[in-house]
């Protein structure tokens, strides 16, 4: 069973990564990683720390990409953002979570940011 | 189409991936490249080389087979990496990216070109493989459809150079738009046609 959101989503942290870079955002670190989760992208917008998570979609039968991200990554994420943020001595910066949705098929392109798109989230 | 594929389940391969690229003339752009393996009983009318297709009729395809085929896997170099390595290797490398992909492992390549890669596996390197080989000729489809929605996101990002039309081929609205806006972070920079306008 083939994973047709995985063909493109590859080629989607390139273009999200343009796409930031357009609006002005400064990249500090791509797909960082630790043992709770991953963040796709972290960067500098203005005094604000982002940490961004790229969607990537090639319909939308199912959801929209700025749909997509669960409340369970949102923990994750808010995690992951704790710690990087903890490692880098940055726990007193601004920070938000933004998401850029792509979506990509036989008739629609489409890229948006969105700003501040959840709220870090504890879980439990 | 098939002839490629028997000979080599003859020889008892069990999965065979035809791969090819696109995007390797462009002066923007990642190349990309794809891995296809298909199951004896794909349905292949109409599938051929990708350049032959209408635009419509590649994207039917291209649905066609990334819902019928056992995996496809895709790679890609991007034009930093052109710039850096020269354009065939990164097409090369595109593709072994693109076997590197597949959720199967394959035990037998079938390669549009004349080049064989880098991976660990007995391969074929076929001249005209995308006319010859249904799995080569698949696999120049899914590359050809994921690069031109690639560089049709792009051109939302760019949008002075009408990346959405030339994909990024040297046509001669490409050549104007470059001489009129300068060159932006995707073109490839070692390329004759983008290097005078550094």
């Amino acid at each position: 069973m083939l994973n047709i959101r995985q063909l493109f989503g590859k080629s989607g942290e390139s273009l999200a990564l343009s796409y930031l870079k357009k609006k002005g955002y400064r990249i500090l670190e791509t797909n960082y990683r630790n043992k709770m989760g991953e963040i796709d992208i972290i960067a500098l917008d203005k005094d604000v720390i982002v940490f961004v998570e790229v969607k990537t979609r090639q319909s939308t039968f199912f959801s929209h990409p700025k749909e997509a991200v669960t409340v369970t990554k949102q923990v994750t994420m808010s995690r992951v953002a704790q710690a990087w943020l903890k490692s880098r001595n940055k726990n007193d910066s601004k920070a938000r979570f933004d998401v850029v949705a792509i979506l990509s098929d036989n008739n629609t392109h489409e890229i948006e940011l969105i700003k501040n798109a959840f709220d870090l989230r504890s879980g439990t | 189409m098939w002839s490629y594929e028997e000979k080599a389940a003859l020889s008892g391969f069990l999965t065979i991936a035809g791969v090819d690229e696109a995007g390797r003339g462009p002066l923007a752009g990642p190349v990309v490249s794809a891995a296809v393996v298909l199951p004896v009983d794909f349905p292949s009318e109409g599938i051929t080389d990708s350049k032959k297709l209408s635009p419509g009729k590649r994207d039917r395809l291209y649905d066609r087979i990334v819902k019928k085929a056992i995996a496809v896997g895709v790679g890609m170099a991007e034009p930093e990496e052109i710039d850096t390595i020269n354009i065939l290797q990164a097409s090369l490398l595109s593709m072994e990216r693109a076997v590197h992909d597949l959720h199967v492992i394959p035990d037998y390549l079938l390669i549009d070109g004349i080049f064989t890669i880098s991976y660990d596996a007995p391969q074929e390197a076929i001249k005209k493989g995308d006319m010859l080989s249904i799995s080569i000729a698949s696999a120049s489809i899914v590359a050809k459809v994921t690069r031109d929605r690639i560089m049709k996101s792009y051109d939302l990002i760019y949008p002075d150079y009408g990346l959405a039309g030339h994909k990024g081929y040297p046509t001669k609205n490409h050549k104007d738009a470059i001489a009129a806006f300068g060159v932006s972070p995707i073109h490839r920079k070692s390329f004759k046609g983008v290097k005078e306008y550094l």
